[in-house]
Order: structure tokens, then C-alpha cells, then sequence
């Protein structure tokens, strides 16, 4: 049984009203226990929508969806799927509200009626995962943090809850290089120790590609393309689909395979790019 | 293009009707000139002059009934409740009795005609955001208050005040929409049975807001000043404000049913 | 004789940190841009871009040196006017610039604080709106926009000033992709359509591809100076500042490190493309 299983999706904002508007139609995804789904699309493809519908924000104007067993058409059940899944908005770091770094990491803790020793453990702990130093930021005001600090208390916030999938929406929109590798860094640990399922909408290709398993690309709604990461990349129309800006490395690949160059187009990071540009060059001389 | 995900409360509708081509100062004098009309003399018959008024003005504006009554809604337990107020409080000639207290005759007249004022106030009102443009409303409130200069009153940045609070509510409103949902997945309880667990909530989402309403003040300060914005006095806006033809008789029409209504007794 | 449009002569800006700290955002700055040059001023957060793009307005002033613009000496409170028409700022919060609750008002905002007469005030409009590529757009709510439309939309604020120089402080990093590659090639034609200066400052090496020259920015000086082809390339020398090539020049520099001889003008996946198949 997948830990989140959607069939037939559709959602529908104002519906009977002059405004009404499909934002999903017919969606049908699922993913499994441990798996990592990347979601890609363009502005207004229904990402956010989308992802709304896996806390228990949303419920579906037709159509399924379940996570972790619970069926999200029962009010009973949505209220309660923000203590399993943990949602991680675009740009957290504008909802940081307490006083201090620790309270703002402990409201999740202290809203799912843990004890105090536990409430300080996972805040501990949460803070650590993200490469924080408790003792040092912990009586801090989140004001007098940067941005790229500020992101990290956010996200500490949600794992603080340990959540069983943890859904991030555009977790390195607006950050730096470095302040992305970072963020990056710390999805794939997580992945890798704990074994969480998670769920990634972005606008970055380069990002997807290198995390995810497998990848949904939406377009106003529709689900266009779905399936194994390596998979989809080799679908001959994916460079064309829109939302989809593939990085250059890649599209510099596909070109030259496409004017009958001997390259791998199953390629997937830049590393892997640079040898197969290394083994043309290598012939070249030959 | 973003999709409006929920209406916005008396929301400016662009339009090319009679109502929207009048002088702002034409509507404003109009709204506030119906709304004395009715908190001034509660009979019967300048409520129903006033509510024609309003109507010939819905109708003249092209603006869909429907999105005016809409905003009905969310006041529906506004309305309830004055009703209910006034028709237990007021003495007179009991109708019935209910559990204690007693509903008069008086009581139901005058909660009627209060919802019909009250009604009277949202549609005027709505009417006058729904057919000027926010900066217009905003010049239109400048060129009245532009006497009170004299005064060494700081109307035009005032007015800067009004347009500008205006233009941020719609992208205010969907910040509090997405904090909301941020902390509601954090374990936020907005509809806790308990008055302090929903004080909480609130705070989580209104200090976040606060936080970043200084940010914006600041950078559209920062955007305006290298606009070269001084704080000066009355711009020229595009289609610089001036009464024509329709103005005056509006206004005529608009002074003519004040007058009535104050001196019909 | 091509004029300086911009100039900073040892200018130098420090902020008090609270406890009678101090902070040195610029040390001793050099800089000329010539009046139509396309310039990238790149650097990470804390490198003191942003602070430079303040004070080349007049929105700050030095604590040392001077800064020129036009001629014109942005401590003199008389010209500041004059500076800031000649200068227009663009900022990364696409939402936070927009004053006005209608697009063809808010453009109109820079010609009204200019006291210009109605008619044309209305043809600048136009001609904004045209030159950005909104005029359909005219009519319609902030709010509604996509965030790199609001970008264009200050874009044409700005514009509607008829500045020299527009100044952009990393406006695309609030941008999707789409949003960002228009903008990219909007300011490109800009540029070469209309003669404007651009100063696109950034943290995005992929954003200043089409630039004339780069300036790179480090803890408050000029660490290196040259044509994009030249900054990009020269590792050593971006090592410190934690700035990356765009992935094209990362993938050329491991080549050379290989031992290939791959042209080091290359910056561009397509001029990439065209060097191997000739080979």
C-alpha cells in the first residue's frame, strides 16, 4: 500500500462561481514508503494545490486520495495528517513568529502534546539536522538571523514533528549557491539516514534529477508526464514539455546526440556530462 | 496569470459604465450622502428611496447583482443579530414571548428598517470600491480633503496612505492565507474549543504578518524614494480629475434625495 | 567621447553594528561604467553589492569618497532628483515596488512625481509598457501578475523616467525559470534596442551571460574585473568568493583540467555545441 495514493484527483477552487477553476484534473500518482517524488511544473500548474492535498489541507472535489492509510475525505482524518506529513512552504522563513529560535522549533513538538523533556530533545535534535548548533542559536531572536539561517529554523520547525513524509515546496527558491547546496545537502541525508518518504516540487530540473526517484510533471492541472526519473528524461519530448527548463549541461547532451554525436543521453549530473563530452574529444583525437 | 482564489470584499471591477466614468468625488459625495440620508431619518419611505437609488445605481454600473450580494454573506450574522437585538430590546407591544424574553411589534419594525440601513451602508459603500479604481478614490478623497491644507494637514499623503493600504490588501490577505495554512500544518488549532489555544494561532499568523508589512514599508519606500516620490502635494494623475456634465446632475439627483430625506419628517 | 555614465571614486561604506561595532560593507571602490555598457556586478550575499547599488542612486551616501553620476555628485541634496531620474532601480521583491493598485498607474507614478504634463506622462506610459512587452497588461491588478510580470512591471516604472541607466539589484532570484530567462533577455534588448546602461547585479553567474564586462565583488572590494569569458574562467580567483561558474564553463574548465584545449570564450551551451561539432 502506497503511503500516498491518488486517483483521480480533481480539484476544483469556488466551483458555482463566476471564479470557478480547475486547479487539478484527474490526477493519478502514488508513492511509495521511502520513496523520493520530485513535482515539477510551471506557475499555475497545480503543484501547490497539489501538494495541500497530502496534509489534509485540502480535500478533493472528486476523486481519492489517501495517505498513510487515512482517506482525506474524512474531515476526522485531514485534521489530523499535519502530525504524519510534514508541509514545508515556499519561502518558511516568513513564518518563523516566536521569540525565540527554540520556541518557533518547539511549536510543532508542543502541538502534538509531547512532554516537555521530549518537546526538548526533538528540538535538539531537529536543530542539529539541520546544521545548527543548539547551544548557540537556540536563545536567539529569529529576526536577527539571515535568510539562509532563517530557512533552516523553518524547515527545523517541521522536522522537529518527525514526520513520516515530508513534502517541501520550492525549499531553495531565493537562496544562493552555497545556501542551496546546503538545503540540498541536508534532503539527501535525510533520505539516506532516516529513510523518509518525501515529496519535492521545484522549478529546478538540475535539482529534481540529482534527488528524485521519480518525477510528475503537471501543466495547468494535467499530469503529463510521470514516472521513473531516468525514464521520463529519455521521453523524447520532455526537453518541449512546459515548466520544463532543463540545465544546460543536459541540453548541450541531448544536442549533440541529436546531431548524431556518440553521447550517453541517460546521463543524469554534470560530472557524468563532462566525462561523456571527455570521451568525444578522446575519439576526436584519435 | 494568477487565479483569484477567493473574492476580495468590495473589490474595484474594471468598466467602462456611466457610474464608472463619474468623478470620484461625484460617487463619494453620493455614498456619503445616501448613508446620512438613512442614519438621519429611519422612516420607511427614504429607506425605499434610498434602496431605488442604490438599485438604479447597480443597475447603471453594470456591475453582476450577484458579486454585490456577495459579499452579503459573510455579514449574515451581522445582520442576524442586530435584528435579533433590536426587535428583543426595544419596548412596546409584545408579539411573542421566547424563553423570557419578549419580541414587540416596535422591536421587529425597527430591526427591520436597521437591516435595511445597514444594508443601505454595505451596498453604497460596495458600489462606490467596485466602480473607482483605488488610486482614483484616492485622489477624489485628496481633492475633497484638499481644503483641510490650510489647516496644515498633510492631506495628499494621507491620501498616499489610503491608495497604497489598498493596493496591499488583496496580497495581504493571501499572506495570511499561506501563514495560516503554514502554521495549521504545524499543529495550529484556529477552531480550538479553548480561547487561548486560538489566541495562540492567531498570533502565530499576525506576528509573521506584522514582520513582513515593516519589510514591505520599508522597500516601497525605498522604491518610491528612487521614483523620486517627495511627499508633495496634489499630482496630476492620468485624466486629471474635473465635474462634467453627468457629475452636476448626479449630484443633483444625490442632493435633491438628501434633502428630501432629512426634511421629510 | 563615450561618457561615464556612473562613477565611484574611492568610495568606502561603514555601518555601525550596535554595540559601537563596526561594519565595512565597501572598501576603497573604483568603478567607471560607460554610458550604454551592459555590466554585471556579481558577488554573494555580504559582498556589498547591494550597499553599492544604494549609494549609486543617492539612497545612501559614502562614509569616504564620492559617487558620480552623470556628473553629478549624489551628496549634493539638490541633484538627487535629477540622479534618480537618471537612475533607475530595480529591486528582488517583485511585489514590494509596485505602489499602485492598476499597472498603467503605478508606471504613471515616476512621470507624475516629475510634474510632467498629462499628455505626456500618457505617452511614456506607452512607450514603457510597449519596450517591457506589457502593454495588454495595462489595465490590470499587481496581484494577478506573475512574479516576473511585477518585475517587468517595475521595470517599466523605471523606464517611464527615461533614466540612462537602469540598475537592477538581483531580480531574478524571486523568479521561476520562465520568468527569469524573459527578463534575461528583456534587459539584453534593452540594452541594445534602446541604448540603455544596465548594472545587473546578481549572485547568479547564468544571469550575466550577455554582459559586456564583469565586476566581482568580495567582502567589500573588487576582486576581479574583466569580460565574463575571463571571470568565468579564472578559477583560482572566484575560489574565495563561493561563487560558481554557469554549469557550461564548469563543464570547459574539468575538460581543460583534462588536458583538453577547449576554447576558454565559450560561456554559452549553444557556442559549446557549435566548438565540438566543428571539431
Amino acid at each position: 500500500m502506497p503511503i500516498i495514493d491518488v486517483k483521480n484527483l480533481t480539484h476544483t477552487y469556488l466551483p458555482g462561481t463566476p471564479y470557478e477553476k480547475k486547479a487539478l484534473d484527474d490526477i493519478t500518482l502514488s508513492v511509495n514508503q521511502g520513496e523520493f517524488l520530485g513535482i515539477v511544473g510551471a506557475n499555475g500548474s497545480g503543484k501547490s494545490t497539489l501538494i495541500q492535498h497530502f496534509n489534509g489541507l485540502l480535500s478533493p472535489t472528486a476523486g481519492q486520495v489517501t495517505v498513510c492509510g487515512r482517506d482525506t475525505s474524512v474531515k476526522q482524518h485531514r485534521n489530523e495528517l499535519w502530525k504524519k506529513v510534514g508541509l514545508v512552504f515556499q519561502y518558511p522563513e516568513q513564518q518563523l513568529f516566536e521569540a525565540t529560535v527554540f520556541d518557533d522549533v518547539s511549536y510543532g513538538p508542543r502541538n502534538l502534546g509531547l512532554s516537555s523533556p521530549e518537546v526538548e530533545r526533538r528540538t535538539v535534535e531537529a536543530l542539529k539536522k539541520v546544521g545548527l548548533e543548539p547551544d548557540t542559536v537556540a536563545g536567539l531572536s529569529p529576526i536577527c538571523l539571515s535568510g539562509g539561517l532563517r530557512r533552516r529554523v523553518a524547515i527545523a520547525g517541521v522536522l522537529a514533528m518527525k514526520p513520516e513524509v515530508l513534502v517541501l515546496d520550492e525549499p531553495t527558491a531565493g537562496l544562493d549557491h552555497p545556501g542551496r547546496e546546503m538545503i540540498l545537502e541536508l534532503i539527501k541525508k535525510l533520505q539516506r539516514e532516516e529513510h523518509i518518504t518525501i515529496v519535492m516540487v521545484s522549478h529546478s530540473i538540475r535539482e529534481i534529477i540529482l534527488l528524485a526517484g521519480r518525477i510528475a510533471v503537471l501543466e495547468k492541472g494535467r499530469l503529463i508526464a510521470y514516472g521513473d526519473t531516468k525514464e521520463v528524461l529519455r521521453q523524447k519530448d520532455f526537453q518541449t514539455l512546459p515548466g520544463v527548463v532543463l540545465p544546460d549541461y543536459l541540453q548541450l547532451i541531448y544536442a549533440l546526440a541529436g546531431r548524431g554525436k556518440s553521447v550517453n543521453p541517460g546521463i543524469i549530473t554534470l560530472a557524468e556530462a563532462e566525462l561523456e563530452i571527455a570521451k568525444l574529444l578522446e575519439e576526436k583525437d584519435k | 496569470m494568477k487565479q483569484e482564489k477567493s473574492l476580495k470584499l468590495g473589490q474595484f471591477v474594471l468598466g467602462n459604465s456611466v457610474i464608472h466614468q463619474l468623478d470620484p468625488r461625484t460617487k463619494i459625495i453620493g455614498c456619503l450622502g445616501i448613508i446620512f440620508s438613512v442614519l438621519m431619518n429611519f422612516k420607511w419611505y427614504v429607506i425605499l428611496l434610498n434602496i431605488s437609488l442604490i438599485i438604479a445605481v447597480i443597475f447603471l454600473s453594470r456591475v453582476k447583482v450577484a458579486r454585490v450580494l456577495r459579499g452579503l454573506r459573510k455579514l449574515r450574522y451581522l445582520f442576524l443579530l442586530t435584528f435579533i437585538f433590536q426587535a428583543v430590546l426595544t419596548a412596546g407591544e409584545p408579539v411573542f414571548h421566547l424563553g423570557g424574553v419578549s419580541v414587540t411589534r416596535e422591536g421587529i419594525a425597527l430591526g427591520t428598517s436597521t437591516i435595511f440601513r445597514l444594508l443601505i451602508l454595505y451596498l453604497s459603500s460596495s458600489l462606490l470600491t467596485m466602480t473607482t479604481s483605488p488610486l482614483k478614490l484616492a485622489s477624489g478623497i485628496e481633492s475633497l480633503l484638499s481644503p483641510l491644507h490650510y489647516l496644515r494637514i498633510p492631506v495628499s499623503q494621507f491620501s498616499m496612505l489610503i491608495s497604497t493600504a489598498l493596493r496591499f490588501i488583496p496580497t495581504i490577505i493571501e499572506e495570511a492565507e499561506t501563514i495560516t495554512r503554514a502554521q495549521r500544518s504545524r499543529g495550529a488549532q484556529f477552531n480550538s474549543q479553548r480561547m487561548i489555544t486560538r489566541l495562540k494561532s492567531y498570533t502565530a499568523v499576525l506576528i509573521p504578518l506584522l514582520a513582513a508589512s515593516l519589510q514591505r514599508a520599508n522597500d516601497l519606500a525605498v522604491a518610491m524614494e528612487s521614483r523620486c516620490y517627495t511627499g508633495g502635494s496634489s499630482r496630476i494623475r492620468t485624466g486629471s480629475l474635473c465635474f462634467k456634465e453627468k457629475d452636476r446632475l448626479a449630484i443633483g439627483l444625490v442632493s435633491l434625495a438628501f434633502v428630501l430625506s432629512v426634511v421629510l419628517v | 567621447m563615450v561618457k561615464n555614465i556612473i562613477e565611484l571614486v574611492d568610495v568606502t561604506k561603514e555601518y555601525s553594528t550596535g554595540q559601537s561595532g563596526k561594519k565595512c560593507a565597501l572598501k576603497n571602490i573604483n568603478l567607471a561604467v560607460r554610458q550604454g555598457e551592459y555590466v554585471g556586478l556579481i558577488g554573494m550575499n555580504g559582498s556589498g553589492k547591494s550597499t553599492l547599488a544604494r549609494l549609486i542612486n543617492g539612497l545612501i551616501q559614502p562614509t569616504a569618497g564620492k559617487v558620480y553620476v552623470n556628473g553629478l555628485d549624489t551628496a549634493d541634496r539638490s541633484s538627487l532628483t535629477e540622479i534618480r531620474r537618471l537612475v533607475g532601480m530595480v529591486f528582488q521583491n517583485p511585489d514590494n515596488q509596485i505602489i499602485s493598485s492598476i499597472v498603467e498607474e503605478d508606471v504613471a507614478f515616476g512621470p507624475e512625481n516629475l510634474r510632467l504634463p498629462p499628455a505626456e506622462v500618457k505617452e511614456r506610459i506607452d512607450w514603457a509598457l510597449r519596450a517591457v512587452g506589457l502593454a495588454e497588461l495595462r489595465h490590470h491588478a499587481p496581484y494577478l501578475l506573475s512574479g516576473g510580470q511585477k518585475q517587468k512591471v517595475t521595470i517599466a516604472s523605471a523606464l517611464a523616467m527615461r533614466p540612462a541607466c537602469l540598475v537592477l539589484d538581483e531580480p531574478t532570484s524571486m523568479l521561476d525559470p520562465r520568468g527569469r530567462q524573459e527578463l534575461i533577455i528583456k534587459l539584453k534588448e534593452l540594452n541594445e534596442k534602446h541604448g540603455i546602461t544596465i548594472i545587473l547585479i546578481s549572485h547568479n553567474m547564468e544571469d550575466v551571460v550577455h554582459a559586456e564586462r564583469l565586476i566581482v565583488l568580495d567582502e567589500g572590494a573588487v576582486r576581479l574585473e574583466g569580460a565574463p569569458w575571463e571571470v568565468f574562467t579564472s578559477e583560482e580567483n572566484l575560489i574565495g568568493t563561493g561563487l560558481k561558474p554557469p554549469e557550461i564553463v564548469q563543464l570547459a574548465n574539468g575538460l581543460r583540467k583534462r588536458g583538453y584545449a577547449v576554447d576558454k570564450k565559450i560561456i554559452s551551451m549553444q557556442q559549446m555545441v557549435e566548438y565540438i561539432c566543428r571539431l
